[in-house]
């Protein structure tokens, strides 16, 4: 093949500019860290990339949603302990109360018992992060309030159950709604009667001690098959915890290995990568060098 | 014979090696330039002359200056020219299309997407808090700004792209008039009989130019002139030249005569790129970025209908409307209508029913999610880009193969020239040479007398 001058400087140019793209490619994932910095990187990488990076980010919010709850219902847990304590103080009192010689001290079993419904509404209004943790899914108020003589519930309803998703296939119902709890509450205006429910049912007892009056065996049992309705739903709240801490295990694993996926997608390996750009900076050099041995002579040079 | 056809040949000798190495020089000028096709002095020996003492050479002229050229090669480089600068347009075109949609980053539409629906989940958590519903209010507006911007910007590319036609179709007007001036240029010499060889790199050059716009037809006639076509329609020859347009009708960019009456057919070059570009590849990515605004507007309203906010009324559409790029929603936080029962502002049944669309088939995007939709087309513009760029690199090495080879066959070798320059000076030295016998020979002739 007969060699122009023009052939030796367009080949030396071509291969030089090929060792630079080269370069700069390597230069590139090292600098990003990554291996697909565009769609045209990989194309069916950046498919496998972005399906991963959503699967994470859902991860995410799934986790910070178990979190929430977790905080949620673990505040439920312990009123409920709260009320506990409360309703088991009052069965001694009313133990008391049943043995006659201890008429003489109603006013002061009464006295008591009013402080114990009041606690007992306190802990019925709690709060956590905005939200009332009995009043189902309504909060737009405080749900229970003593209105003259008896305890009514403020809002519509408080039997809503609130559901958070955590994860992409389960909603995770994370209250303890107080109609089912409590039992129901009489709302303003709803006509005078008994009231089943364990405010009214204390109200009554403690109207009862104050008048003298033992509270009545029926009262007594409705208060027992509260305190038994609240041992079960404590462990109700202490399913959803677990249920929320065995859930969070399990994305925190999914999470890890999504990372590991999504990092073999796309993250460079910095010491082949490393390895890679110094064998093409030698070569680089090389031509660099070579251009300044070959390509200014000619037979011009020896004339 | 005498002693003055000594003088004669010499002489004619000494001339024919001085324009040799004109010539020669005239190749070392121009060893760098690369439209220049190298030209060769054909000798040839005068013709003899009848004697006595038998034939008689009667010395060297110059048959010819030939140009060095193979037209093959030329035809060959012309036609990669067309396919390189096709998919090289197109490769550099997707590299500005890729990086509007800034995947794959936190930046990107894949992200704000599943951010927005992931929004949703988060307030389903507790519905009545405002701050997570500003949360979803500020990831629709991420959401609907990202929109925008790629929208925006594939049209602005189109018009970029409108603006690049009209100015290359100026230029394909302007080397056809070129190509006519210097076809005439060549007629008129050749009756001169002048020399026309650099006027056939020049022309060269400019249907060279031509071909990387455009799909040419070349055809060269006996008197060295060409004629040309471009897309099937007649563009130029000796006598007349035609004058091209871009015109866009409907949306749709086409080449036509000046008048409008012929429309070319084009299947190459740089101007036929562009044209598909704008035509057909960027619109179509504006219908798929329609189509995912469209859906993720429609899916949500049709959920967020049902379901009420914190006032406890139900509260119409999310989103607002959809057009040309602008995704409308509704600001007001308390309109976010999260909850499934009325009056019930902890209820997250419906935050919880729009997230759920995030993993919902849509039949009017091929039964995938809008998720599974739009990481299929950000695919697709890889694979397009990938598939041009790869194109794009193997056409260059045969260009550079095709450039090599002609510049083996027409370009200038410095040592060859420098032989010829020896050669050449080693002759015109022995030509004067022979003057100088001569002129012994007749000095000595002369002191006899």
């Amino acid at each position: 093949m007969r060699i122009s001058d023009s052939i030796l400087s367009a080949n030396y140019l071509a291969s030089l500019n090929s060792n630079k793209e080269q370069v700069e490619q390597i230069q590139e994932h090292i600098a990003s860290g990554s291996k697909i910095n565009k769609p045209s990187d990989s194309p069916s990488g950046i498919s496998r990339v972005l399906r991963l990076q959503e699967q994470l980010q859902a991860g995410d919010t799934y986790t910070k949603n178990i979190e929430d709850s977790q905080s949620f219902i673990q505040t439920t847990a312990s009123t409920l302990e709260g009320m506990q304590n409360e309703i088991q103080d009052s069965l001694v009192l009313f133990t008391d109360a049943s043995n006659p010689v201890n008429v003489s001290n109603y006013p002061s079993y009464a006295k008591q018992l009013d402080m114990t419904i009041s606690s007992l509404l306190d802990l019925a209004n709690s709060q956590f992060g905005g939200k009332y943790l009995f009043s189902g899914t309504d909060f737009s108020g405080k749900p229970y309030s003593l209105n003259g003589s008896r305890v009514e519930q403020n809002v519509p309803l408080t039997d809503g159950k609130q559901v958070v998703r955590i994860s992409k296939y389960i909603d995770q119902t994370v209250n303890i709604p107080g109609n089912d709890l409590f039992g129901a509450v009489p709302k303003p205006g709803d006509p005078v009667g008994t009231n089943t429910d364990i405010f009214n049912t204390l109200l009554r007892i403690k109207g009862d001690l104050e008048g003298g009056q033992r509270p009545s065996d029926s009262d007594v049992a409705l208060v027992k098959t509260f305190q038994e309705n609240l041992a079960g739903q404590l462990t109700t709240a202490g399913n959803i915890i677990n249920r929320l801490d065995s859930t969070h295990e399990l994305l925190d694993n999914q999470q890890l290995e999504l990372k590991g996926l999504l990092s073999k997608e796309k993250d460079v390996d910095v010491a082949a990568s490393v390895m890679d750009l110094q064998n093409r900076q030698y070569y680089l050099e090389l031509s660099y060098k070579m251009s300044s041995m070959i390509l200014p002579k000619s037979l011009l040079d020896y004339m | 014979m005498g002693l003055s056809r000594i003088f004669d040949i010499s002489s004619r000798s000494l001339g024919v090696y001085q324009r040799a190495l004109d010539v020669t020089s005239h190749n070392v000028a121009n060893a760098n330039n690369p439209d220049y096709a190298r030209q060769r002095v054909v000798f040839g020996s005068e013709r003899s002359e009848g004697s006595t003492n038998g034939e008689v050479g009667a010395g060297v002229k110059i048959d010819d200056i030939s140009r060095i050229k193979d037209n093959l090669t030329d035809i060959q480089l012309r036609t990669y020219n067309q396919k390189f600068s096709d998919v090289d347009k197109r490769s550099q075109t997707l590299g500005q299309v890729e990086s509007l949609f800034s995947e794959p980053s936190d930046l990107g539409l894949s992200n704000l997407i599943t951010s927005f629906y992931n929004s949703w989940d988060q307030l389903a958590s507790t519905p009545n808090s405002t701050p997570l519903r500003n949360s979803v209010i500020q990831s629709a507006d991420q959401l609907s700004n990202k929109v925008k911007g790629i929208y925006d910007g594939l049209g602005l590319l189109r018009s970029d792209l409108n603006g690049q036609v009209n100015e290359k179709v100026d230029e394909v007007n302007s080397t056809i008039q070129q190509i006519q001036d210097l076809n005439r240029q060549i007629k008129s010499a050749k009756v001169t009989n002048q020399s026309v060889n650099d006027l056939y790199d020049r022309r060269d050059k400019q249907i060279d130019s031509l071909s990387k716009l455009v799909n040419i037809n070349v055809h060269t006639d006996d008197q060295g002139s060409v004629s040309i076509s471009i897309g099937g329609i007649f563009a130029v020859d000796e006598y007349s030249a035609t004058k091209f347009k871009a015109s866009n009708t409907n949306g749709k960019l086409s080449l036509t005569t000046n008048d409008g009456s012929s429309t070319a057919q084009l299947t190459g070059g740089e101007i036929y790129a562009s044209m598909d570009l704008y035509n057909n590849q960027l619109a179509g990515y504006q219908d798929s970025i329609n189509a995912v605004a469209q859906n993720i507007m429609d899916s949500v309203n049709s959920v967020h209908r049902t379901g009420y906010g914190l006032n406890g009324s139900p509260q119409g559409d999310f989103f607002t409307g959809y057009s040309e790029g602008v995704l409308s929603f509704n600001h007001d936080t308390n309109a976010i209508a999260a909850s499934a029962v009325s009056g019930n502002d902890g209820n997250s049944g419906n935050a919880i029913a729009i997230a759920k669309l995030a993993d919902q088939k849509l039949p009017a995007l091929d039964g995938k999610t809008v998720s599974e939709y739009y990481n299929s087309f950000i695919s697709s513009i890889g694979t397009e880009k990938k598939l041009n760029e790869q194109s794009s690199e193997s056409n260059q090495l045969v260009l550079d193969q095709l450039n090599n080879q002609k510049s083996s066959y027409s370009g200038v070798s410095i040592d060859e020239e420098m032989t010829n320059v020896i050669k050449f000076q080693k002759s015109y030295d022995a030509s004067a040479k022979l003057i100088k016998v001569a002129d012994e020979m007749l000095q000595t002739l002369i002191q006899m007398v």
